[in-house]
C-alpha cells in the first residue's frame, strides 16, 4: 500500500487485482448492471489513485475504497434511472449442496431461492444494506462506507431489514 | 429448513450465489492513468512557460547551476503529482548499459563514482539530454527512497553553460539551502517533494519524464552538474558526495 501510495505502479496494479472482485461485487449490488458496474469499478480505481496521496498511512483501505466505488456506482445507477435488482443467478444455489443427499440438496436450494426472491422484494435501500452486510459480509464500517450513510443507521437500517425479511419469508404474499 | 434463523440463511446464500465474473480492469485503470499523466506534463510546460515569462518576479526564484536550474515556486502545477514508476527500469534513465566504461563511452565523459557507496548496481546513459546514472539498489545504511524506490541515484551530466540538463521546481513546502560541496557550489534540496525532469535537446523548449524527486544535493564539480537523490539526509549525502573528490 504504501510503495503504490508513493506512485509504483506495479504496487497499484496488484491493489487493483487484489480488490477488484470485492469493489465489482459492492457496485453490482447498487447498479444492478454487470456492465455499469466494471465502469464503475474502473473509474473508482483511477480516483483512487489520484486520491492516493490523501490516504492516510495505517488506515483501513477497504472502507476508504469503498466509499469511492460507492459513490461511481450510484452516479451511474442515477444516470440509468433504472431501480438495481439484484440477479443473483440461482446456477449455484444447487452446486453448494451437491455434498448432501439430493433430498437435502434440493430442499437447500429452493430455500436459497425463497430467501433471494424475499431479498428482491425489499426496499433498495433495505436490501442493500442486507446484501452489504451478508452476501458481501461486509463490516459495518465497510457497509456506511459504501452507502454513503452512518454506521448507526447501517444497524437500524440492518435490524428493520431483517425484521421485514422475516415478515416476508413467513408470508411470501405480504408486501 | 424455514424456521432457521434468517441470518443463518444469509450467511448459507452467501456461500451459493452466483455473482457475475469480475472483469480484469487492471489494464483499463493503468492507460487511464497514463492519459491523466501526460495531461498533466503538458500543464506543467505550461506553468514553466509562464513562470519563465515573470522573469524575476518575486513568485519565483531561481538558483543557478552551471548544467541546472532550480526554480522556486509557490507551489506545483497539480497538487500532488505522482511517481510515475518506482524501478529504475521505469525512471526513464535511458539504456542500461554492462559496464561504467560502456556507458561513460557513450556519454563521452568519465563519471565520478563515489568511494563511498563503492562500484554502482547498474549504469544508465539517457542520450537526450545526456545524463549517466550511477543506480544503488537499497541496503543497510542506504534505504529505499520513497520516491524513486531505489537506494541512490547518482546523475551526472556535462555542466555547459547556457544548456540545463535539470530542472527541478520546488515548491513552498520544500527548502533550498546553498552548500558547498567539494569545492563547487551546490545546493541541498529537502522536505516536500520537487518536481524533476530532464530538459529536452537544446534550444527544442521540450521537457519530458516528470515526476516527484525526493531529498537531492546537487552540484558543480570537475566541468560537471551532478545531483545525488536519496533518503539520505543533508550530512549522510554531504558525507557520500565527499568520497567522489
Amino acid at each position: 500500500m504504501e510503495r503504490a501510495r508513493r506512485g509504483h505502479a506495479h504496487a497499484y496494479d496488484e491493489i487493483v487485482m487484489r480488490y477488484t472482485e470485492l469493489a465489482f461485487r459492492t457496485a453490482y449490488l447498487v447498479t444492478g448492471s454487470a456492465a455499469d458496474a466494471e465502469e464503475a469499478v474502473q473509474d473508482a480505481f483511477v480516483k483512487a489513485h489520484r486520491a492516493l496521496a490523501r490516504f492516510r498511512a495505517g488506515a483501513s483501505f477497504r472502507p476508504w475504497l469503498l466509499r469511492i466505488v460507492g459513490n461511481e456506482a450510484r452516479n451511474r445507477r442515477r444516470a440509468a434511472g433504472r431501480r438495481a435488482a439484484i440477479e443473483l443467478r440461482a446456477a449455484r444455489l444447487e452446486l453448494a449442496g451437491a455434498t448432501a443427499d439430493p433430498e437435502t440438496a434440493a430442499e437447500a436450494a429452493a430455500d436459497r431461492r425463497t430467501l433471494l426472491a424475499a431479498l428482491d422484494a425489499l426496499p433498495d435501500e433495505q436490501r442493500l444494506v442486507v446484501t452489504c452486510r451478508y452476501l458481501l459480509q461486509l463490516s459495518v464500517e465497510e457497509t456506511a462506507a459504501a452507502l454513503a450513510i452512518p454506521e448507526g443507521t447501517v444497524k437500524s437500517r440492518l435490524a428493520r431489514s431483517l425484521d421485514r425479511l422475516r415478515e416476508l419469508l413467513e408470508d411470501p404474499r405480504d408486501g | 429448513m424455514a424456521e432457521r434463523p434468517v441470518e443463518s440463511r444469509l450467511a448459507d446464500l452467501a456461500g451459493a450465489v452466483g455473482w457475475p465474473p469480475a472483469p480484469d480492469v487492471r489494464a483499463a485503470v493503468r492507460a487511464a492513468i497514463a492519459r491523466r499523466r501526460r495531461r498533466r506534463l503538458l500543464l506543467l510546460a505550461a506553468a514553466i512557460a509562464a513562470v519563465a515569462l515573470l522573469g524575476g518576479a518575486a513568485a519565483a526564484a531561481s538558483l543557478e547551476l552551471r548544467g541546472a536550474v532550480i526554480q522556486q515556486v509557490p507551489s506545483l502545477p497539480s497538487p500532488s503529482p505522482a511517481t510515475p514508476a518506482g524501478a529504475s527500469a521505469l525512471l526513464d534513465l535511458g539504456d542500461r548499459y554492462p559496464t561504467l566504461a560502456a556507458a561513460e563511452r557513450a556519454a563521452g565523459f568519465q563519471a565520478i563514482v563515489p568511494a563511498g557507496l563503492g562500484q554502482p548496481d547498474e549504469v544508465w546513459y539517457r542520450l537526450s539530454p545526456g545524463v549517466l546514472t550511477l543506480v544503488y539498489h537499497p541496503r543497510p545504511g542506504l534505504p529505499a527512497s520513497g520516491e524513486t524506490g531505489v537506494g541512490a541515484l547518482v546523475m551526472e551530466a556535462r555542466a555547459t553553460v547556457g544548456r540545463d540538463s535539470f530542472v527541478k521546481l520546488a515548491p513552498s513546502g520544500s527548502a533550498v539551502q546553498p552548500v558547498m560541496v567539494n569545492g563547487g557550489q551546490g545546493f541541498w534540496i529537502s522536505g516536500a517533494p520537487h518536481a524533476f525532469f530532464f530538459y529536452g535537446p537544446p534550444g527544442s523548449g521540450e521537457t519530458d519524464s516528470f515526476r516527484l524527486a525526493g531529498d537531492v544535493l546537487i552540484w558543480n564539480q570537475s566541468g560537471l552538474v551532478v545531483r545525488i537523490e536519496s533518503a539520505l539526509n543533508e550530512a549522510g549525502a554531504l558525507r557520500v558526495a565527499g568520497t567522489m573528490a
